[in-house]
């Protein structure tokens, strides 16, 4: 099996299996529980809680855990203080987890506003500054988009941001990027970020959340008081560990793995870019995780589904909603022409893809390319 | 409530010397179908022309649904049961009228006197009836025109019925009484429709699904199965075939000129049905094919292929109009299913110009020169089969060869 998905989510590591196998079994008490099985778990989780923190420098923020990503974004988003006319600034591109907790502020009266994109699906930085002014309450800004692979330098420009409205909460979507781009938050000019296990090879069900410490916002969930009040519910000890471990992996080699993930992705596309006519790299600041591609003529699910015929995945557009036909809105949002939305390639890679597999892919996908030639109405 | 069916039997008096026959069958899918939604005790009689059906516990509304629609059934009076004396069916009538939920409606009584031994006429015991129900209910009045309630009482033999409810079936023959068809399913509104109106007629069905994986997706295939598992409750149990089709397509691709695409792949289907039909031998194939609806279902079309089927080829929908399609296919409870969105491998293969009057001679040299009949029977062969049984629920079975 070839899996070029991983930007839909990855297997666990094997270091992180055994740890989830270990923790699940032996260290399995309840953290909160008084006795010397519960305090040992207890101790490790803050051990840990301080590993994400170090590695980012996030000296200023705690570290929180949450059940997922989905989780993170709408604590935030929802959990602020707003009053009428406060705006949220948000693209559109964006994952549903931060644009469908957005939308249902709009009931409270706050203005869901875009953040305006150019044409490859980077942000406007400059229009973006441009439109700060009191009423704005909210940035929310996305590491690496899942669609396209574009990057931002999220520190640098929450810096610009702050200088112009010191006051604007800024909240960052880093679930692609967490563990695979480097991130110094020592800085403290993003007030809370969210980041994911299962997308670097954890297990599902475990995210956590980066939040300056003088910030307050309103739980989603009250009870036991767990993770500063910010999240009560029993921590999921096992998976946390296992989160960790994944992390560590992922992260040690970060530039190596960088390097290693851009040979890989240069080498797809130029190939791709020569043999196929017509072929749409729409995404130009895209990142070397995610490569999308534009296939004229040659509907996507189609294409998914010969490829998976020989045991190669990969996505036709977003996990989450790629049973919408025709017509996608987060596409149009990224600048792709509505012609062009059944025809998207998303392949995603990680720093456990071989050289080897790559070649194989090459030639299945130009092969079935020249099987399915047919299609291409004259 | 109701412990006590009396089932009447649609169109039983075309039949003449075979009625036997067809009484039996009826039986014994009415049978079938209540021992897998039933679970109390049940006894069957037939009485005159009727099946009656008696049970220790009351019929659920999902098992009086069952048996409404076996073809076959003209109509079923969910009745009480009284002993052969005109105040016990009084009394049954009265308890009745005492149960309906409001007490202002009209009413009608109408006997039938089968047992012709019994002392009272129909006429008398209508009147005494309707008079002492009139004493016992003031406020309610006799229509015997539209009445909202009709109270039918049956004098049989054994025993009076009385009945305020009665079910109308989907009537026709019983099933698998007049044949065997091979069924092609598309997934769209008409074959499940077609598939209905030929169970009615009592055709047996085995159904077909030429699965154009990977050109469309598995959400094709649970499409047809959801379809199918609707469709079986007018059939007795039944069987799915679906059958590998996308890389075949795909290679026929190469030998056929674009704007033959579709009609030739239909053509494919149609043979490849007919092997089918070799096997489960079936008499004849069945389409939910309409006149003019798209390119391949011109007259033109539908001629060539006719020519190429080595069995008769059944469209019972040819001269319906779309709207007529719908209103059926809510009535039989496949629209909600037929109108879910799926990939349609046909508009992917699709000509720009699909051929409208195509050329004899092209079509035989074609037709000559690649019969694939090994290819097809290479995807018969690998087809996927389900088992349909009489509640609808679908399994797969292992491929037979």
């Amino acid at each position: 099996m070839l899996y070029l998905d991983y930007a839909a989510t990855a297997p666990v590591r094997l270091k992180a299996l055994e740890v989830l196998k270990e923790k699940f079994t032996s260290d399995f008490a309840n953290p909160s529980s008084a006795h010397k099985l519960g305090t040992k778990v207890k101790k490790e989780i803050e051990q840990i809680r301080m590993g994400f923190i170090k590695s980012l420098n996030a000296f200023n923020y705690h570290f929180i855990f949450t059940s997922s990503a989905t989780e993170s974004n709408n604590m935030i988003i929802k959990g602020l203080d707003y009053a009428p006319g406060d705006k949220v600034l948000i693209s559109f591109g964006d994952h549903p987890s931060v644009l469908a907790p957005a939308k249902t502020l709009e009931k409270q009266g706050v203005e869901i506003v875009s953040i305006t994109r150019y044409d490859d699906g980077s942000v406007d930085e400059k229009k973006l500054i441009d439109s700060l002014n009191g009423q704005v309450k909210l940035i929310v800004l996305t590491h690496v988009n899942n669609l396209s692979g574009n990057y931002i330098d999220i520190v640098a420009l929450a810096k610009k941001i702050k200088e112009k409205a010191p006051t604007v909460f800024i909240h960052v979507d880093a679930v692609q990027g967490f563990g695979k781009y480097p991130l110094d938050l020592s800085g403290g000019e993003v007030d809370s970020i969210t980041v994911s296990a299962h997308k670097i090879g954890g297990p599902k069900g475990i995210s956590g959340l980066y939040i300056l410490k003088d910030k307050e916002i309103n739980p989603l969930l009250d009870g036991g008081g767990q993770e500063f009040g910010l999240r009560s519910g029993t921590l999921a000890g096992p998976l946390m560990f296992s989160f960790y471990e994944a992390y560590k992996e992922i992260s040690l080699d970060q530039t190596k793995h960088l390097d290693f993930v851009k040979s890989l992705y240069d080498k797809v596309k130029l190939a791709l870019e020569d043999n196929i006519p017509g072929i749409i790299f729409p995404f130009l600041s895209g990142g070397p995780y995610i490569l999308t591609m534009v296939i004229p003529g040659i509907p996507s699910d189609v294409l998914v589904r010969h490829l998976e015929m020989a045991d190669i995945f990969v996505a036709s557009s977003s996990a989450c909603s790629s049973k919408v036909k025709g017509f996608n809105p987060t596409f149009e949002a990224l600048g792709i022409e509505e012609k062009y939305h059944k025809n998207v390639i998303r392949v995603s890679f990680s720093e456990l893809v071989k050289f080897s597999e790559i070649d194989f892919f090459i030639e299945t996908i130009l092969e079935i390319l020249n099987d399915l030639n047919f299609l291409k109405k004259k | 409530m109701y412990k006590i069916l009396l089932i009447n039997v649609d169109e039983l008096w075309l039949k003449g010397k075979n009625r036997y026959l067809y009484f039996k069958t009826l039986k014994g899918h009415v049978k079938d179908v209540l021992k897998s939604y039933h679970s109390g005790k049940m006894e069957f009689a037939n009485v005159f022309q009727r099946l009656v059906v008696k049970s220790d516990t009351a019929f659920n509304e999902e098992t009086l649904e069952a048996v409404r629609i076996i073809p076959g059934i003209h109509s079923i009076n969910l009745a009480f049961q009284v002993e052969k004396d005109i105040d016990k069916a009084l009394e049954e009538s009265i308890k009745a009228f005492k149960a309906m939920p409001h007490q202002n409606f009209t009413f009608k009584v109408h006997t039938t006197r089968t047992d012709k031994t019994f002392p009272t006429t129909s006429m008398e015991v209508n009147r005494y009836l309707g008079h002492h129900l009139l004493e016992n209910f003031p406020q309610l009045k006799v229509d015997v025109h539209k009445p909202d309630l009709w109270l039918e009482v049956k004098i049989l033999p054994d025993s009076i019925y009385v009945s305020t409810k009665k079910l109308k079936g989907i009537g026709g023959q019983p099933l698998g009484q007049t044949g065997h068809l091979v069924t092609m399913l598309s997934g769209g509104l008409d074959s499940p429709v077609a598939s209905y109106l030929m169970s009615k007629r009592g055709c047996k069905q085995t159904f077909v699904f030429f699965y154009s994986y990977p050109f469309v997706g598995e959400e094709v295939l649970e499409k047809i199965k959801a379809l199918t598992s609707i469709i079986s409750k007018y059939q007795r149990g039944c069987k799915l075939y679906v059958i590998p089709f996308g890389e075949f397509q795909k290679s026929i691709t190469k030998e056929v000129y674009e704007e033959y695409r579709t009609v030739i792949f239909r053509k494919y289907m149609i043979d490849c049905s007919n092997l089918l039909a070799e096997r489960v031998k079936a008499q004849g194939i069945l389409t939910g094919d309409v006149i003019g609806q798209v390119s391949s279902q011109t007259i033109g079309n539908i001629a060539l292929l006719d020519q190429i089927s080595s069995r008769p080829i059944f469209r019972p929908l040819v001269g319906f109009n779309k709207a007529e399609i719908i209103e059926l296919s809510k009535e039989i409870g496949t629209y909600e299913t037929s109108i879910i969105p799926h990939d349609d491998a046909c508009s992917l293969f699709a000509p720009k110009n699909p051929i409208i009057r195509p050329d004899k001679k092209y079509w035989d040299k074609f037709n000559e020169q690649f019969p694939h009949r090994e290819s097809l029977i290479n995807c018969l062969d690998k087809a996927m089969v389900y088992e349909v049984n009489l509640r609808g629920e679908i399994n797969p079975l292992e491929a037979k060869d």
